[in-house]
């Protein structure tokens, strides 16, 4: 062998390693597995474009076990059933092959098992995670002082000031000091409001 | 394309500091950076929300007008149309691509003819009339529709305690 067949074998190699290495599947580890045992069936997830095509040669390999699922017929059948996890819904998509179907049995209240094998506490953690991770569910509601954010005395006099000649901080500090004196106004016949600073004292 | 925006919001602030509409104080955080402007609400009267200051963030995209600017309040109210973390759910804070309810009317929706000030009234509005079917903060949509003394309540204790009382 002399040289140049020896470089295009490796090449041959490397090229191999990297095709299998790209279109490796973005499934779940645990149904990974599953997958495993059953001839290297490469991406049952993969992007669609490449999916569709390993899909179809999948089909041909094993028709009675997993049908081709693409991560957008999971995305159609998660946003009508969004707490769902991923896994269970495509553990029924491998089930019925079409969306259609697992959106019919959604429907129909059955039961979405998650994969055999599939590591259920850690997708409750996960889920968990999710959530927390939500930024528009981080809990801010809560009051702020707003005296001291804009700096306002209440015991000053800003009553002869014009909102109009006043610069924007200004306007802020005014805004928040007639506020004040009006809630103070309000406080001496609201009985209720009375009520609600006595018991958060 | 940041330049627009840049001249479109000095013509805002202008606008604003001259004629603003009662209540409402809006405008740059700081001098370097137009584009994250810091306001203050009055809560409307004859609402639980009555005798209370608001204050709010407006985040502004580079290619503001054409996209919406994002409104957060710092830090956030209870209110059924107000997220967790304080941002603003309304239909004029969406670009008329974008409708994450698939039922806002198109004229409702952002366009470059709305301005802050309008943003600002529409927040105002909000605040007296919550929209229970589209809601962001689902506690307080329960909260509001079941149990309506004890939401002005919890709304007027924070009202109380960010004025210092």
């Amino acid at each position: 062998m002399d040289q140049s067949t020896l470089t295009f074998l490796v090449t041959i190699v490397i090229g191999f390693v990297l095709v299998k290495w790209f279109t490796q599947t973005d499934q779940h580890p645990s149904a990974q597995a599953l997958t495993g045992n059953q001839a290297s069936t490469g991406g049952v997830s993969s992007p669609s474009s490449r999916g569709s095509q390993q899909a179809a040669s999948t089909r041909q390999r094993s028709p009675r076990f997993r049908r081709a699922v693409t991560p957008d017929m999971i995305e159609v059948v998660q946003s009508l059933a969004p707490h769902l996890h991923e896994e269970q819904i495509r553990y029924s998509l491998q089930q019925t092959g079409s969306v259609e179907e697992t959106v019919e049995r959604f429907l129909r209240g059955d039961d979405f098992p998650f994969p055999p094998g599939f590591r259920a506490p850690a997708a409750a953690q996960q889920q968990e995670h999710g959530s927390s991770n939500d930024p528009k569910k981080r809990d801010n509601i809560k009051p702020d002082n707003l005296l001291s954010k804009f700096k306002v005395d209440p015991k000053d006099d800003m009553s002869g000031k014009d909102f109009q000649e006043l610069d924007l901080e200004e306007r802020k500090r005014l805004l928040v000091w007639q506020a004040r004196k009006n809630m103070e106004k309000r406080l001496e016949s609201d009985t209720v409001l009375q009520s609600l600073v006595k018991n958060s004292k | 394309m940041s330049k627009t925006a840049q001249k479109r919001l000095l013509k805002e602030l202008q606008q604003l500091m001259k004629d603003s509409s009662t209540g409402i104080v809006a405008g740059p955080r700081s001098e370097n950076d137009l584009f994250v402007w810091d306001c203050l609400i009055q809560g409307p009267p004859d609402t639980p929300y009555e005798g209370g200051i608001f204050n709010a963030k407006l985040e502004f995209p580079k290619d503001y007008p054409l996209s919406p600017p994002k409104l957060t309040f710092t830090p956030s109210i209870l209110h059924p149309n107000i997220y967790h973390n304080g941002e603003v759910c309304i239909s004029i804070l969406h670009s008329p691509g974008d409708d994450p309810n698939m039922y806002e009317l198109a004229e409702e929706r952002w366009s470059p003819v709305q301005s802050v000030e309008k943003i600002l009234l529409s927040v105002m509005s909000m605040l007296s009339e919550p929209n229970v079917e589209s809601g962001a903060n689902v506690d307080a949509c329960i909260l509001w529709r079941d149990n309506r003394p004890e939401f002005e309540l919890q709304v007027k204790r924070s009202i109380l305690q960010s004025l210092g009382f």
